[in-house]
């Protein structure tokens, strides 16, 4: 396994799993008025940081930005949301688990 | 707080504002408490969790906000006056022979009551998909 991928689906994780602490936190506050829903975006910074090498990798925080001016929630959208992280967390998990087999059998000499 | 804590706060604001307009239709007809008068309408006010300070001290750290689900910021009494009835046999009818009962909108409520019901299960799917999250990241490292 190469450390910047693995570095890399770990930075993905950390802001999946952030941002399904925003999506409840959204959902939660269905009720409040005038609420501005909270966002997390990540993706943009981990593919500027990507070609800068795993360190650069390592440095991106994912982060909880309020969203500004009259953004209504949505709670149908929000349930996407929440359906689309779970599953792209879940696939991270996975792709994770295939390179850590490749390592093992590497280290087991496929015996 | 992680995502299943918020969603939590979320699931205890609606059950308890649900409690509340079910309070409110159980009392539409309550024309004498022990206060006094009629019953009056009530309301939970929510808003999003942790304090103005919390807030500011984040912001003045620079440090990232952090969601802190939501609570309940009170119950308050609803300002919509008296329904008078004309029921001179009433015992709490007064000298005009009028009986006030509270104002409670049926429509209004019985429209919150479904609104907070998709919340709840807004919220219950939520906590659903947080726990999905966490069980996949035990399968980290698995054969």
């Amino acid at each position: 396994m190469d450390a910047l991928s693995a570095v890399l689906i770990t930075k993905a994780l950390d802001g999946l799993a952030m941002r399904a602490s925003a999506i409840s936190q959204n959902i939660a506050n269905a009720s409040t008025p005038s609420y501005a829903p909270i966002r997390v975006s990540f993706e943009q910074e981990l593919r500027g940081a990507l070609p800068k090498g795993a360190d650069a990798v390592r440095l991106v925080q994912p982060e909880f930005v309020r969203m500004p001016g009259d953004a209504a929630l949505r709670l149908d959208l929000e349930m996407a949301s929440a359906s689309e992280t779970t599953l792209r967390y879940s696939a991270l998990v996975d792709v994770l688990s295939r390179q850590m087999q490749i390592s093992r059998l590497a280290v087991t000499g496929g015996q | 707080m992680d995502a299943i804590q918020i969603s939590r706060s979320g699931l205890d604001v609606e059950w308890r504002r649900m409690e509340i307009i079910a309070q409110n239709i159980a009392n539409m007809n309550t024309s004498r408490t022990s206060s006094g008068g009629s019953y009056v309408p009530l309301r939970v006010v929510s808003g999003p969790g942790g304090s103005f300070g919390q807030t500011l001290a984040a912001q003045e750290a620079g440090t990232s906000m952090q969601p802190q689900g939501v609570r309940i910021y009170g119950v308050e009494q609803t300002d919509r006056g008296v329904r008078r009835v004309h029921e001179p046999g009433h015992p709490h009818a007064d000298a005009n022979g009028f009986v006030s009962y509270p104002n409670v909108s049926h429509a209004e409520e019985m429209t919150l009551m479904v609104k907070t019901a998709r919340a709840y299960e807004a919220n219950l799917v939520a906590m659903t998909a947080a726990q999905q999250i966490y069980s996949s990241a035990l399968q980290i490292g698995r054969q």
